[in-house]
């Protein structure tokens, strides 16, 4: 009988347990509608804004590692104040990538006069695979109008990822908002915030589990040549099962993953990729030739099989197949050492996203391998065509990267853009004034680096109708609306033993007849409107909160050769020598517009250059660098006043 | 089987019959990058006593001359709805280079297509990627349309994308079945029709030889206009020896319309008789009764557009509109309806196309003639158009969108009326710009007064921003003066979305870097607004007419206070030029110390036609003319 009341007792005790520690799961049943149906209180700052998130919470509850679940819970109550407020909140679309299951669903709306309209998830419209960015669950907000409010609450079970990132894209403010993370099992979390996202506090409660409170949280201000993203508040966190690891640890796995298979070859293997690289026509070639070589033989020859699983190098090579675009590195890195080739592999990931830092052990920031090149200074994009050595896509100029190189070290770099020498646009323009009215233009246009690596993989989509097409817009330069009597193109594929200083070139042929204004004798020539000016910052004169960022460093010139017609002279010259530059704290040249002209007898040559030597600026630079840029847009206002040569009747 | 039987007819009738090589194909269509072979739709219509099954099998065969994707990709897509989806999709380039025989084509999964204006459609996109196309591939491509019933048909269009060398419609339907068809498209296409017996069925054959394709240019007809289709219908059909008639007429066509109606607001009109005595309560006549309701439909139920099946064509219960407070065209429609009725009120379903749809119901009277649904109150030879979906719309403005077209009002379960919407005349469509100009301290400044009627004015400001801080780039992005380096100040404005049909804007700005200084004078355009500067027409290479969206006045006055200092060296030629749907009238007078220009442009019509291009550059040459000419100044 003893043993049979223990036995019970220890039954309870363990339902107890049972009880209590479901309890602390779940974390999303603590969040639901509120009890009243009178409207909430909305701070007075906030009465004009078109609508405001009184309430924002969010909870990421893991139930362990591996296979189990990951639970996301969204709760929001947003009040409307305007029609633009209820046109951007009557519509709730939920994206079903990683998503298992809802487990929970339900929406109401608060109408002023407190009158509730209540939905369910059969009023949920499933949407298969929207135009290719993957499936939807999509509702309206019955019953909404403006001054009410909209409270939705919704749980949905993913596929559980080991590290996330949760961007605030909140275009209204936030009034009261919370983030909480819940991670049962887990022995170790890494959490970061970014942009003013508040450091998360560890839950009272001692269980796994963190939280931070938001309050009156501003939405970004949307600000001219600035990645908006990366400053937008975020957090993100990493979960880990071991109790050793670490930020250190986790990139060290990485690292030993991508130098094992990557790096570190057998004999046998290089004597097989000895072999192939014999049979490649380099043995005159520079190593930027090889390079390039190596590059497009194993983007044009290798195959990407999902069904073939061999990272073997022998197999890679033998079957010219590859599981994923994993494999091509590893190829790609075999030739390289046997061209007696030194590399390093760089991991990094999208700028415009998110800043990359190895302090966290965030996956989800790599999305870039890169090749570097530390004896030629460069670095390679090992997939992407027309993208040669030295070019890389602009979201990772001035990115920070994680570089691994031989023997087995790793190291922290920003990854450089390429020498603006190496990277330019010039436009070489001929004006002809055929009579007071239409002017001839001959324009040829040469890319060199980023610019032309990005038309060129552009024309590699494109049909020739299409580029035709393409190259007709482009000449006609709305705003003289010129016509186009002839396009051509040129260099607008690259041989492996092409750099990257090969100019993409693109020639019109057009006349137009806006350009020219007549003032009784006095001819205006606005040859403004013909110049690619940087879009202006004349009235951004708040106080700057982001960097500025420019797509790429620019080194741009144009000459401009104008035959002056027969008995006419240039009345306004000395316009067009301006200089203005902006020097750093370091006493060097960031950036500048330079200006100035040639005349021979009646031949003027007007020539303009336009630099920045760097993609990136800091905030505080923002005046220098504003000067500067509306300089540059002001471009857009010159002109030439010609005007008769009086008759000298002295003769 | 059957269906591999009539592949294998169709490609060994296709090679007999297009042994064309390449090269000559390419001499055909010498600017084409691939041409349709064959195009070929056949419909099979059977009578099942009660309803009629209709299968409809498409199949195109493609020629490829040029393919510049390095991976020899060649994209096709198959639109389609649920209500008439597309099944069993297959491809193949056909004697691939690639291993042995054909090579079917890669199909991913299926995309949902939506438009902004959607909450969700059942409109979906299946690509089709066939492999190994290079030049003389030969890609075919099939698939099986199953179309809901004969009131769904849409209009077979001989050409789409590519070039054709033949396109065929086959119709086969049981004797009993009497299809009607009209041919609708430019005159110049010649098609061959035949009617036969086969089969114990009766064969309908339209076939079209060497049709191309052709670009919809910029500021021209759409497709629906430019391509050559044939409309068909089920016009009879044929039981126990009589004839009843099915859709034969717009009358047939209102009848269905009528029957969808029907199928609609079966709940409790509670909800319905509360509001509408909420509304009008004070109301003290008819008129007024219209006017409130209407404004409180735009003001309350906001666009949303939810087209699955046949409720594509239902309007949604109007209790249930009215508690979503959101719905389509036809649910608003529907919605204005139930509550007018239970104020008192009469008023009429109506159908409309836009003006893309070319059709008028004589010429077609299929439910492919139109896409929108409004509402008309008042009585014949008066009929007044109410359309909510138009937010910010006067009271019976039609919008610009239906405008020109007619509309099928029904006024009872078998009356209708058929009605044309009025084209608003230009001067109803007003842009009104008064300014005064004057330097200071070297700086251009002005005040800026405009007004807006009409279409203009619904342009606008459904774009126009609520926050204060936005406005003033929208202005200066809109309305802008001379340039973007305006700086805008002292912003007024009155009529925005207040459903009036005219909105007034006043401010004063800055121009720096606007006009010349060289020594001592100035040079100066008082044309901030180059209305047309665009809008030339190559002739030469002009296949289709000019189109606007709307007839409209630029009436623009601009006043120059002259600085002290300076006077008229140089004052622009005062020009006129009329013709019969265009003019405008420039003028430039010196009146004290100010130099006062007066600009009306007018524009009556909202299509350029062919015949008339010419006139047309002229007019566009000459306000060229007239924008190029600067006001000079001489320092005294």
């Amino acid at each position: 009988m003893k043993n049979f009341i223990k036995h019970i007792i220890f039954f309870l005790a363990f339902i107890l347990v049972s009880q209590a520690t479901q309890a602390q799961r779940n974390r999303w049943k603590a969040y639901d509608f509120k009890d009243t149906t009178a409207l909430d209180y909305i701070d007075p700052q906030y009465l004009n804004e078109d609508a405001v998130e009184i309430k924002n919470i969010k909870v990421f509850e893991y139930k362990g590692l591996g296979p189990s679940t990951l639970q996301k819970a969204v709760y929001k109550l947003v009040r409307i104040n305007t029609d633009i407020g209820l046109e951007d909140y009557n519509k709730v679309a939920i994206p079903m990538y990683g998503v298992k299951k809802i487990v929970d669903f339900k929406v109401r709306f608060i109408s002023p006069s407190g009158k509730v309209t209540s939905m369910d998830r059969n009023d949920l419209y499933e949407i298969d695979n929207l135009e290719g960015y993957g499936d939807f669950k999509v509702f309206a907000i019955k019953g909404a109008e403006v001054g009410g409010e909209i409270e939705f609450k919704y749980t949905l079970n993913l596929y559980p990822s080991k590290s996330h990132i949760e961007i605030y894209y909140n275009d209204y403010p936030i009034q009261q908002g919370r983030f909480e993370l819940v991670a049962h099992g887990a022995l170790s979390v890494y959490v970061k915030s970014y942009n003013g996202f508040p450091e998360l506090e560890v839950d009272s409660d001692g269980r796994q589990a963190w939280y931070a409170d938001l309050k009156n949280v501003e939405p970004l201000k949307i600000e001219k040549y600035a990645n908006n993203t990366p400053h937008r508040m975020k957090i993100s966190y990493a979960i880990m099962g071991g109790s050793e690891a670490t930020a250190y640890t986790e990139w060290r796995k990485k690292y030993t993953n991508i130098y094992n298979y990557c790096m570190q070859f057998s004999k046998s293997e290089l004597k097989k990729a000895l072999k192939l690289y014999q049979t490649f026509p380099l043995t005159e070639a520079t190593d930027e030739q090889k390079i390039n070589y190596i590059k497009k033989y194993c983007n044009d020859s290798i195959s990407i099989s999902y069904s073939y699983s061999e990272y073997n190098l022998h197999n890679i090579i033998r079957y010219k197949m590859v599981p994923n675009s994993y494999g091509k590195i590893i190829l790609q890195s075999a030739l390289f050492e046997v061209a007696g080739i030194e590399c390093e592999i760089v991991l990094t990931g999208d700028k415009t996203f998110a800043e990359f830092s190895t302090d966290y052990p965030f996956s989800y920031m790599v999305n870039k391998t890169l090749f570097y090149f530390p004896i030629l200074g460069q670095y390679l994009e090992p997939f992407v065509d027309y993208y040669p050595l030295g070019i890389v896509q602009t979201d990772y100029i001035d990115q920070e990267g994680y570089f691994i190189k031989k023997p087995s070290a790793t190291y922290y770099h920003n990854i450089t853009a390429v020498d603006t020498s190496r990277t330019k646009t010039e436009y070489e323009i001929q004006l002809e004034l055929v009579d007071e009215n239409k002017v001839n233009i001959e324009w040829q246009s040469s890319y060199r680096g980023y610019w032309a690596a990005q038309y060129r993989n552009l024309f590699a989509y494109l049909n020739r109708q299409e580029i035709n097409d393409y190259l007709e817009d482009k000449g006609k330069r709305s705003s003289v609306n010129a016509i186009v009597h002839k396009s051509e193109l040129f260099n607008d594929s690259l041989s492996w033993n092409d750099s990257i200083v090969k100019p993409l070139i693109i020639r019109h042929q057009m006349s137009s007849d806006m350009l020219v204004e007549k003032g009784g004798e006095d001819l205006i020539l606005n040859i403004g409107f013909l110049l690619r000016t940087q879009a202006n910052l004349y009235n951004e004169e708040e106080e700057r909160s982001q960097d500025i960022e420019l797509k790429s460093p620019i080194n741009k010139s144009y000459t401009i050769e104008f035959e002056i017609p027969e008995n006419y002279q240039i009345a306004n010259l000395e316009e067009l020598i301006e200089e203005v530059k902006y020097t750093n704290e370091q006493g060097k040249v960031q950036a500048g517009l330079e200006s100035n002209y040639e005349l021979n007898e009646n031949l003027l040559v007007y020539r303009i250059s336009e630099y920045f030597i760097k993609s990136s600026y800091p905030a505080k630079d923002y005046e220098e660098i504003r000067t500067v840029i509306n300089q540059m847009a002001d471009l857009k206002h010159k002109s030439l006043v010609l005007q008769p040569i009086e008759n000298n009747t002295a003769n | 089987m059957k269906k591999t039987f009539i592949l294998l007819f169709l490609l060994q009738f296709t090679f007999l019959s297009f042994s064309q090589t390449t090269e000559e194909i390419e001499k055909i269509f010498p600017n084409e990058d691939a041409v349709d072979i064959l195009r070929s739709e056949l419909i099979i219509i059977r009578d099942y006593s009660s309803n009629l099954k209709i299968t409809n099998q498409v199949y195109s065969k493609k020629r490829i001359i040029h393919n510049d994707n390095p991976n020899h990709y060649w994209p096709d897509h198959v639109f389609y709805s649920a209500l008439s989806p597309s099944v069993n999709i297959e491809g193949v380039t056909l004697n691939s280079t690639i291993g042995k025989g054909n090579q079917k084509a890669y199909i991913p999964e299926v995309e949902s297509m939506i438009e902004s204006s959607d909450l969700y459609s059942d409109m979906s996109n299946q690509e089709v990627y066939f492999l190994d196309a290079t030049r003389g591939s030969n890609l075919v491509l099939e698939f099986d349309k199953n179309i809901n019933g004969p009131l769904f048909f849409t209009p077979y269009s001989f050409v789409k994308e590519h070039s054709c060398l033949k396109s065929r419609l086959i119709i086969r339907c049981e004797p009993n079945i009497i299809l009607g068809w009209k041919y609708h498209g430019p005159d110049s296409y010649q098609f061959e029709f035949t009617k036969k017996e086969t089969d114990g069925m009766v064969e309908y054959k339209w076939e079209m030889d060497t049709v191309a394709t052709f670009d919809i240019e910029t500021n021209g007809p759409g497709i629906q206009e430019l391509s050559p289709k044939i409309i068909f219908y089920v016009k009879t059909i044929v039981r126990d020896e009589k004839a009843i008639p099915f859709l034969d007429s717009i009358a047939s066509l209102h009848k269905w319309y009528r029957t969808l109606v029907k199928q609609t607001n079966y709940k409790s009109k509670q909800s319905i008789n509360e509001i509408a005595l909420e509304i009008t309560d004070t109301c003290s006549n008819e008129d007024e009764k219209i006017r409130a309701v209407f404004q409180w439909v735009q003001r309350n139920i906001k666009y949303i557009n939810t087209s699955i099946g046949l409720g594509g064509f239902i309007p949604d219960d109007c209790v249930d509109v009215l508690r979503n407070r959101y719905g389509d065209c036809k649910a608003m429609t529907n919605l204005t309806k139930e509550i007018l009725k239970a104020a008192g009120v009469d008023s009429y379903y109506c159908w409309v196309g836009t003006v893309d749809l070319p059709y008028t119901y004589a010429e077609n009277f299929t439910s492919s003639t139109d896409n929108h649904m409004i509402l008309a109150v008042g009585s014949k030879d008066n009929y007044k158009l109410l359309d909510a979906t138009n937010s910010f719309g006067e009271l019976y403005k039609a919008p610009y969108y239906i405008q020109g077209k007619e509309v099928l009002i029904s006024l009872g379960p078998k009356d209708f009326v058929i009605h044309k919407v009025p084209i608003d005349s230009a001067q109803d469509n007003l842009l009104s710009d008064k300014t005064y100009l004057y330097e200071e301290d070297g700086i251009l400044k002005g005040r800026a007064q405009i007004k807006l009627t009409g279409s203009i004015k619904h342009t606008i400001e459904m774009a126009f921003p609520l926050k204060e801080e936005e406005v003033i780039d929208f202005i200066a992005e809109n309305l802008k003066k001379a340039n973007n380096k305006a700086l805008l100040d002292h912003i007024e404005y009155s009529g925005i979305k207040d459903r009036t049909d005219s909105m007034n804007i006043a401010y004063d700005f800055s121009l720096s870097k606007y006009g010349q200084t060289v020594g001592d004078k100035k040079y100066l355009s008082l044309h901030f607004t180059v209305p047309f500067y665009d809008d030339e027409i190559d002739i030469s290479k002009r296949k289709f007419d000019y189109l606007f969206e709307i007839p409209f006045l630029d009436d623009y006055d601009m006043i120059y206070e002259i600085p002290e200092g300076y006077q008229i060296e140089h004052m622009p030629a005062n020009r006129k030029v009329s013709f019969n749907d265009y003019e405008f009238d420039l003028s430039y007078e010196k009146v004290g110390s100010q130099i006062i220009m007066h600009r009306k442009i007018l524009l009556k019509t909202r299509r350029i036609k062919k015949n008339d291009f010419e006139n047309w550059n002229q007019f566009v040459s000459e306000l060229k003319k007239s924008y190029r000419e600067v006001l000079v100044l001489q320092h005294i």
